[in-house]
Formats: C-alpha cells, sequence, structure tokens
C-alpha cells in the first residue's frame, strides 16, 4: 500500500475549520495532525482559529436591554404614530413640505376641472381688459365731430406814419374776417360728462356651429360689422366660433333679430373701459358647440 | 416573530454596521418589513423565515453601506446592546476594517448569529463549503488580531 502523501501548509490551513467542528474523517484528521506537529505556522493558524471562535461566542453571547428588546418587538408605528414624528420636523421644512403638497393638490384640481368651469380661462385673448372693468373712460377718449374753425385771410395794406422816403414798405397784416360760427350744439351747453364704454356679449348655443359661422359672418358684415380685435370674423375656437367686431348702433336691433331666429341669445351688456365712437358699439358674439350629452338631457327633459 | 429571530437580525446589524443607533434603526425596519413580509405566501423567493431574513439583511446593510460611512461611531457607554463581561470590540472593528467582506459576513451569520452553515449558504447563495471556507479564514483572521491585541496589551 502506498504511503499517503503528507498534507502541504496551505491544504493544511483550509482544513482546520473542520478539524475544530469535527467534520474531517479519520485518515485526514491523522494527516492534519501529523502536519501540525510538523508545520509550526498550521499549529499557530489552529490557536488563531481556536481564538476566534472563542471570541465569536462570547460576542454571541451579547444581550439585548429589555426595553430595547420591547421597542424591536413592537408591531409597526401606526398612522396617528407617523403623525406625531410629522410634527416633530422642524417647522420650517415641514412647512415648505406643505406648502408643496397644497401647490401640487391646486395644480391636479386645476386640470381636473372640466373646461366649462375654468373660470381663470377667459373665451379669449381680451381677458386683460376686462379685468380693468371699473376703469373710468378718460375724457380725451370723447370722439367728436372736427369743428369748421375759419382760417385767417393776409390782406396786404399800407403801413401808415412810416418813414417817407424810400420805397413803400408792405406789411403782412391779420385781418379777422367774420364768417358765420357753427352754432354750438345743445349738448356743448351742459358740463362735460366722460362717456363710459360697454361691450356687448352674446352667446348662442348650437349643434350647428360650422354651417350657421359663415352665415353669422355675412350677415354681421351685412349689417356693416367691422372685424375688432385681432382675429378674424367667426374664428373657430375650439367649443365654438368667436366673432369679435363694432357694429352701427342703428343696426344692432337687426342683427339681435336675426341671431334670434337661430336659437335663444343670452345677452350681457358689461362696461369696458374702450369707448366707441358714438353711433357705434362693439360686440363679443360666441356661438358655442353644443355636445351630443346636452343633447340627449334636453331631449329627455322634452 | 420570534425572539430568536430579533436577536439574530439585531445582533447583524450591530455587529456589522458598529454603531448602536444606526443598528437600532436597521433593525427596526427590518423586523417590521420580515413581519409584514412572511405573513404573507412567499411563492416566488425563500421559504424558510431565517434564509428571508439573510436576505432582508443583506439587503438593508447594503444600502445602508452605500450611504454611510461604518465603523465610525463609538459604542462607549450604549445601554441597548449589553456585551459578555471581558468583551473588547478592538479586535472586531479591526477585522470588520481589513477582512474581506465576503469572509466578514460568513463569520457573523455563522458564529456571531449562530445560524446554520445550510441556511447561511442559501441566504447567500455559495455553497455550503464556501461558507466553510470563508468562515475558517475569517476566523483564523480574527484570532491572528486577537493574537496582536494581547501581544500589544
Amino acid at each position: 500500500m502506498p504511503k499517503p502523501r503528507a498534507l502541504s501548509d496551505f491544504l493544511a490551513k483550509e482544513l482546520l475549520y473542520d478539524y475544530v467542528t469535527g467534520q474531517l474523517d479519520e485518515p485526514r484528521k491523522d494527516a492534519l495532525e501529523k502536519a501540525m506537529k510538523e508545520s509550526e505556522e498550521v499549529a499557530s493558524d489552529l490557536k488563531s482559529l481556536r481564538e476566534g471562535l472563542k471570541y465569536c461566542e462570547a460576542l454571541r453571547n451579547t444581550k439585548l436591554s429589555e426595553p430595547y428588546f420591547q421597542h424591536l418587538s413592537q408591531p409597526p408605528k401606526t398612522l396617528r404614530d407617523r403623525a406625531k414624528g410629522w410634527h416633530q420636523i422642524k417647522p420650517g421644512f415641514r412647512y415648505g413640505i406643505e406648502a408643496i403638497i397644497i401647490l401640487v393638490i391646486f395644480i391636479s384640481i386645476g386640470f381636473m376641472t372640466p373646461k366649462q368651469y375654468r373660470f381663470w380661462e377667459s373665451d379669449s385673448g381680451f381677458t386683460v381688459v376686462e379685468w380693468k372693468r371699473d376703469v373710468q373712460a378718460p375724457e380725451l377718449a370723447v370722439t367728436e365731430e372736427p369743428q369748421n374753425i375759419p382760417e385767417p385771410i393776409l390782406t396786404e395794406v399800407p403801413v401808415k406814419g412810416m418813414v417817407a422816403f424810400g420805397p413803400p414798405t408792405t406789411q403782412l397784416q391779420v385781418v379777422a374776417v367774420p364768417v358765420a360760427a357753427p352754432e354750438p350744439k345743445k349738448q356743448d351747453a351742459k358740463p362735460v360728462e366722460a362717456r363710459k364704454g360697454e361691450i356687448i356679449r352674446a352667446t348662442l348655443t348650437s349643434q350647428q356651429v360650422e354651417e350657421w359661422t359663415p352665415l353669422v359672418v355675412d350677415k354681421i358684415l351685412s349689417l356693416g360689422g367691422i372685424k375688432a380685435g385681432e382675429v378674424q370674423l367667426g374664428w373657430k375656437r375650439k367649443g365654438g366660433s368667436y366673432f369679435h367686431f363694432s357694429l352701427p348702433e342703428a343696426n344692432y336691433e337687426t342683427l339681435k333679430e336675426y341671431l334670434q331666429t337661430l336659437g335663444p341669445v343670452r345677452i350681457v351688456r358689461e362696461p369696458h373701459p374702450r369707448v366707441m365712437p358714438e353711433g357705434t358699439i362693439r360686440l363679443i358674439l360666441w356661438i358655442e358647440q353644443r355636445s351630443s350629452g346636452k343633447k340627449t338631457e334636453s331631449a329627455n327633459g322634452e | 416573530m420570534a425572539p430568536a429571530q430579533i436577536k439574530s437580525v439585531s445582533l447583524f446589524f450591530f455587529y456589522s454596521l458598529l454603531d448602536e443607533d444606526l443598528a437600532e434603526k436597521a433593525s427596526k425596519d427590518v423586523i417590521d418589513h420580515l413581519r409584514s413580509k412572511l405573513k404573507g405566501k412567499n411563492e416566488k423567493g425563500p421559504t424558510n423565515p431565517n434564509v428571508v431574513l439573510i436576505h432582508e439583511c443583506l439587503k438593508s446593510y447594503n444600502a445602508i453601506k452605500a450611504t454611510q460611512p461604518l465603523n465610525r461611531a463609538s459604542l462607549a457607554q450604549k445601554t441597548k446592546y449589553i456585551l459578555a463581561p471581558g468583551v473588547n470590540l478592538g479586535a472586531w472593528r479591526q477585522f470588520h476594517k481589513e477582512a474581506p467582506e465576503d469572509e466578514f459576513m460568513a463569520v457573523i451569520w455563522s458564529q456571531v448569529v449562530g445560524f446554520d452553515e445550510v441556511l447561511i449558504s442559501q441566504g447567500l447563495g455559495v455553497s455550503e463549503g464556501t461558507i466553510r471556507y470563508r468562515v475558517g479564514r475569517g476566523l483564523r483572521q480574527l484570532g491572528q488580531l486577537l493574537g496582536w491585541g494581547d501581544r500589544l496589551a
């Protein structure tokens, strides 16, 4: 039988743990013991390993204090407990977080609100003007017909009492020629009172916005209406058509009657800082597309 | 959760983080998490509660290690962990600094917490032989550090 080969130091060291824990079979155990006798390094490592084991056993006997163990054993904090913790955070930091949360909630509500209830979104880009409803119209804004002021007539007359010698001189003299002045209007006699501007808002709801828009545009133009603002008459926006125009006041009733033939018209007069020339009014007409849901409701209502 | 499991978690964090406050917070978090996790059926992951415990502890340990420097706090005058008489943590601190992490972890789970090598091998995802090899090397290194400490003293 061949003689068993001796263990190298490296292999002997790796077997030390199994040797200490009693997991080596007899032949290996004998070989390892022999190696330990021959090598001081292996024997020293065995000693270190035993010390390590002893030390770890001491660490394993570490105990937890009773309050600490109770603290760890308690079930997780409830929501109320967590709320208490929240109030322990520094006020400045806490208020900041709360402000951000509230802001996020408001923004979320803003996005979720149906469009018809969004009071902060007006129907056009004229919102800024509408916020200034209480502003008094300046007197300069009153426009009147220019008066016929007579122009001075220049005549050539000789100058009396001037130096006798020399060529006769002439001098221009302004002579006022009486011209029939226009009679002052009766209104002028009254104290000047600043006219207040106003705007008429008309709203019409229909399912046939597409068909009606060109008809209404033609009607407005035929009654002498002129586009006001920057967009063309019948500008298509989401949910309807938009008309912003000025109109001779005399034709207002005609237009109103025409619109009423299309459907019930809601008209609101609002004060406005912009003063229109006398005899001219300014209107904003909005023909709103009626949704199919509304149609169903009205049908059921009927 | 069983008291033994609570003690295992807290010992692991105490000796791996070497900071009582950090250990307390980590232990509480993991125990609370384990309490809810072990209630429900876990069909995908390991089923043995102690293997789950090792998983969760390692996950938490790695997360803390990534954000905070370890082995810096003083353990003096703390009252949560009551060490056995005559135990000095100097060698353990040195071992924490010098030993490879896999050997350090193997020694903690095997010799300090006292888990079975089969469980540790499942929890760490390596073979039992590897665990024994790491524990053996780790213990030898720890013993050498203890011997140096004695010589210095």
